[in-house]
């Protein structure tokens, strides 16, 4: 029995319009780029697979997916373990199985398999809240895979794993967790405030990681290294304006300025050829999607469903206000792409996959 | 029950998550908003501020154009190679050996070359080789694939059109002199500016004004496409008063010579022609003069380079000896009737002066001495003049005096004068220097232009425009004349310089006058000779030695209502009555055929 009838179609809708402004962006960012010009077909390419993956995982009963989370979990684990090993090293990070036809990001993947794992052990607090000794288990299972990326090392996504630590533990837990955790996020707040005052005092960090937290308080007076990025990204922004220069006319992009420009800063060339106008387009759809998802949470049959939901929306949603708070300096730059918009095999391909899982809970809110 | 309970506050917490997301989201979008909207044309102009590059665009120098509108300059485009530093694959020191040999050029001048320009904008390309030959372009353009980041640019450089007829007159250009730039603050370095002549004379003319050009240059430096947003204003088209066919004939008839031909409109004082003999190939200097070929010129001991008209300082020998007969008028020593008696010789305070014919000219008025050119006659007068009032003369007919042509550094001239002497040299004058002086010898020194001027001064009763070549100049669509200043003769009358007009008319037109040979029938040429002797002769073959004696030839033509001035001087050629007379002769009968005699008489 199908549940395309079932599909939250306006979901659907904004996912398939942000992937399709994606690949405009894309084709516009690499115009005249050399030896780039065909990246937008390989970009329609990866959402073309991921929406199949998409499609198929919002047919399937995610409990049965839960079922192998656990092998699928050991599978992402040997993954990282194999990148650290046989990985490429690029811009001094062993994050990719550089292979013939295509390169593969495994931490990408892992998020997926974390995800499912994370969820798995939470299914069991159904009936009551996880206390304590609970928050160290799920902290050990996020923190393996987090750890191994940190070795990479690829800060940027093991940033995006701490959600799966956080989310569950606030949605399921008793006052204990929720105090601490508080406790937690407040002491990183100081030590990002130590970090940008003090910065001696901070020995546990290193003075490039230093910098570029420092690098995001000041970005316009500081062009020469990281800020450079963040300043030439606003003065791409506001060249744009309210209607931007129209899609490839963009001179900051064109002209080489915006770094990064098909991957992580491909907002700041949207918001440039696009203006003010597109921004909000963009950031309509995905806040759509984000409401129309919490919905399906809401709705959801139990409360995996809905644990699984909040999952795959705080990474994806965590990881696109990143980025866009990258663009306008609100946050240190890090190797975040922009979810959905932004060229990456391995990143269409699981913001499908988890996207595809919030499908398969609303697909299966009805308990039949 | 519990279960309902804990879904409760499941979703509870989910709808605290949705809020507080939604809450970063707005925030978020409000600092786009900030960015993009409020603070737009900060950022945007920040960054233009990165992309565009103001960078100026030269403006084509003026342009010379002869009498009838004809180019006598061209700005006429080189090739030059030019290297793209942002292609080079290797470093410069590792690539500028198979460059330099490539381009057959030399390592060490491409090597500076490179050094010079690489503090401008990596997208600006450098100069390396310029005023390549075609060839060399095919070479290079051919063989891309090799040095993929040289490449054949085009610009302009100078290209004179007769390289040696003009070359005196016109003059070269050369890159800016750091003096030069310090003087001017409005030239810039790699300028082409005039270096003599009427190309530094009229150097600000021909600039022009730079335009500007905005450039798009990208994130390495790399310069895109441009834009010219202020268009350069070119340098004026100067048209000059040089009669080309006249100019022409000078150079055909001075071949092998060396010497001056000047003629001059005498009513308007434009000069038609000029030629400083021997001349030198004006092309030689276009994208600069080669160490070798410059060396030759300076060295050689015709002096080429040497522009006569105006920096050659000459005894005026006989001509002027219508400077003594003037003064000698003036001072009431003489009146046209005085007659003297010549036997070749004359005795003044011990010593003997010669007249050129040594059985002496008999008896003759100042007419007949002014004809025969009689030294002897004219000895006699400076024996009771005083030689200041002789110099005082000369000068009010402006020898010892600047004309102010338009042409860069020209020679005053000496004008001797007992005070002169005192000034100059704290010594006393001897009787004897006024004798050499009457006759145009001592240490009297004009330069031709001013015996030019001379002659419009006798042929105008004593009032003459100045000699100037630019008749008018074409700047910005418009057309400019500048007003010609005129020299005034002052206490020289009118009656007087008649009386020598008469006598230069028997000059030439009496079968006994020494410019005979000047004679054209029914153009009623007036002149006078002059052989001036460059050395002190020690023997009487010393006398008849060519190259001791420079020959002059001034005159004007025709007697009645005079058109034209002329003068003619040849260096080391004998007397002027046989060598200068002849070719003035040549140079009028050209003018009387040429269709310039009749703008001149339209004119009159």
């Amino acid at each position: 029995m199908t549940r395309f009838k079932l599909l939250d179609r306006t979901a659907l809708i904004c996912v398939i319009a942000l992937a399709l402004i994606g690949v405009l962006l894309v084709y516009s960012a690499t115009l005249d780029q050399d030896g780039l010009s065909g990246l937008w077909l390989k970009q329609l390419v990866w959402i073309s697979g991921g929406l199949t993956a998409y499609l198929i995982l919002s047919q399937w009963d995610y409990h049965t997916i839960l079922d192998h989370a656990g092998l699928l979990y050991i599978l992402g684990i040997m993954g990282l373990v194999l990148v650290l090993i046989f990985g490429a090293e690029i811009n001094g990070a062993k994050s990719w199985f550089r292979l013939p036809f295509m390169s593969i990001q495994p931490s990408e993947f892992v998020k997926f398999t974390t995800i499912l794992f994370v969820v798995k052990y939470f299914s069991r607090f159904q009936d009551r809240q996880s206390s304590l000794m609970e928050l160290v288990g799920s902290g050990f299972l996020v923190g393996v895979p987090f750890i191994l990326v940190v070795l990479q090392p690829d800060f940027g996504t093991a940033f995006l794993y701490m959600p799966f630590f956080l989310v569950p533990n606030f949605l399921s837990g008793n006052k204990g967790i929720l105090w601490v955790t508080g406790l937690g996020s407040f002491m990183v707040v100081v030590l990002v405030a130590l970090v940008i005052f003090k910065p001696d005092v901070v020995f546990i960090l290193k003075d490039y990681q230093k910098d570029r937290i420092a690098a995001f308080v000041f970005p316009d007076q500081d062009v020469s290294n990281r800020g450079y990025q963040v300043h030439q990204a606003k003065i791409s922004i506001g060249n744009g304006g309210l209607l931007g220069e129209g899609i490839g006319k963009g001179k900051q992009t064109h002209f080489g300025f915006l770094p990064a420009q098909h991957n992580d800063f491909i907002l700041a060339v949207a918001a440039e050829e696009t203006g003010f106008i597109g921004v909000l387009l963009i950031f309509s759809l995905y806040l759509l999607l984000f409401i129309r998802s919490c919905s399906s949470a809401l709705n959801a049959c139990d409360g995996t469903g809905s644990i699984l939901v909040l999952l795959v929306l705080s990474t994806l949603i965590l990881q696109m206000l990143y980025n866009a708070g990258m663009m306008i300096g609100f946050v240190p730059t890090t190797g975040i792409p922009c979810p959905l918009l932004s060229y990456g095999g391995s990143s269409a391909l699981s913001s499908f996959a988890m996207l595809g899982l919030i499908q398969s809970v609303h697909t299966h809110r009805y308990v039949n | 029950m519990r279960f309902n309970k804990n879904l409760n506050l499941l979703h509870g917490r989910i709808k605290f998550i949705r809020f507080a997301i939604v809450a970063i989201f707005l925030f978020t979008v409000y600092g786009f908003f900030q960015i993009q909207i409020i603070n737009q044309v900060h950022y945007a102009s920040l960054g233009e501020k990165y992309r565009l590059k103001t960078l100026p665009v030269k403006a084509e120098r003026g342009l010379f154009l002869s009498r009838d509108g004809n180019l006598l300059v061209e700005n006429q485009p080189t090739y030059s190679v030019v290297l793209h530093r942002e292609e080079l694959d290797r470093p410069w020191d590792q690539v500028k050996g198979s460059i330099a040999e490539f381009l057959n050029a030399d390592v060490e001048k491409i090597d500076q070359n490179y050094r010079i320009h690489r503090g401008r904008y990596l997208g600006l390309p450098i100069p390396l080789v310029q005023g390549l030959r075609f060839s060399d372009v095919l070479r290079v353009k051919r063989q891309k694939e090799a040095f993929p980041f040289l490449e054949v640019e085009v610009s302009s450089q100078r290209y004179y059109r007769f390289p040696k007829a003009y070359s005196h007159i016109l003059g070269y250009v050369g890159a800016v002199t750091p003096d030069q730039l310090e003087e001017n603050p409005k030239l810039k370095p790699g300028t082409t500016v005039g270096r003599t002549g009427l190309e530094r004379q009229y150097d600000e003319l021909l600039l022009g004004v730079e335009g500007l050009k905005t450039v798009q240059i990208d994130s390495k430096g790399v310069f895109h496409h441009s834009q010219i947003t202020n268009p350069p204003q070119p340098g004026a088209e100067i048209r000059l008063s040089l009669a080309e066919d006249l100019q022409q004939k000078a150079v055909e008839v001075m071949e092998g010579q060396s010497g001056i031909v000047l003629m001059q409109d005498v009513n308007s004082g434009e000069i038609l022609v000029y030629y400083s003999a021997p001349t030198y190939d004006l092309n030689l200097f276009t994208g600069g003069i080669s160490h070798k070929n410059w060396q030759m010129l300076r060295s050689s001991p015709d002096k080429p380079l040497f522009n006569r008209p105006i920096q050659g300082s000459y005894a005026p020998g006989s001509v002027f000896k219508l400077i003594s007969a003037l003064a000698g008028l003036q001072s009431g020593i003489l009146t046209p009737s005085t007659r003297m008696t010549c036997q070749g010789v004359v005795n003044y305070l011990g010593r003997d002066f010669h007249c050129h014919k040594e059985s002496g000219h008999g008896l003759l008025n100042l007419s007949d001495a002014i004809m025969h050119s009689c030294n002897v006659y004219f000895f006699q007068v400076a024996k009771e003049i005083d030689a200041q009032e002789l110099a005082q003369v000369a000068h009010s007919l402006g020898l010892g005096k600047l004309t102010h042509i338009d042409l860069p550094a020209e020679n005053a001239g000496v004008v001797p004068s007992p005070t002169w002497k005192r000034e100059k040299y704290d010594k006393i004058w001897f009787p004897g220097e006024t004798l050499s002086m009457a006759i145009g010898q001592g240490d009297l020194q004009v330069t031709p232009i001013q015996m030019l001027r001379l002659m419009a001064l006798v042929s105008r009763d004593g009032l003459a425009p100045e000699p100037h070549f630019l008749k008018e100049y074409k700047l910005n669509g418009k057309i400019y004349r500048p007003e010609v200043q005129h020299f005034q003769a002052d206490g020289v009358s009118p009656s007087h310089l008649k009386l020598m007009r008469h006598a230069m008319w028997r000059t030439i037109n009496d079968s006994a006058g020494t410019g005979s040979s000047a004679l054209i029938p029914g153009f009623d040429v007036c002149g006078k000779t002059g052989t001036a002797q460059t050395v002190t002769f020690r023997t009487k073959d010393d006398r008849k030695e060519k190259r001791y004696q420079n020959a002059w030839f001034a005159g004007f033509a025709p007697f009645q209502r005079p058109e034209v001035a002329i003068v003619v001087l040849l260096e080391h050629a004998g007397h002027g009555g046989e060598a200068a007379a002849p070719i003035a002769r040549q140079i009028l009968e050209a003018y009387l055929e040429s269709p310039v005699r009749e703008q001149i008489l339209d004119a009159i």
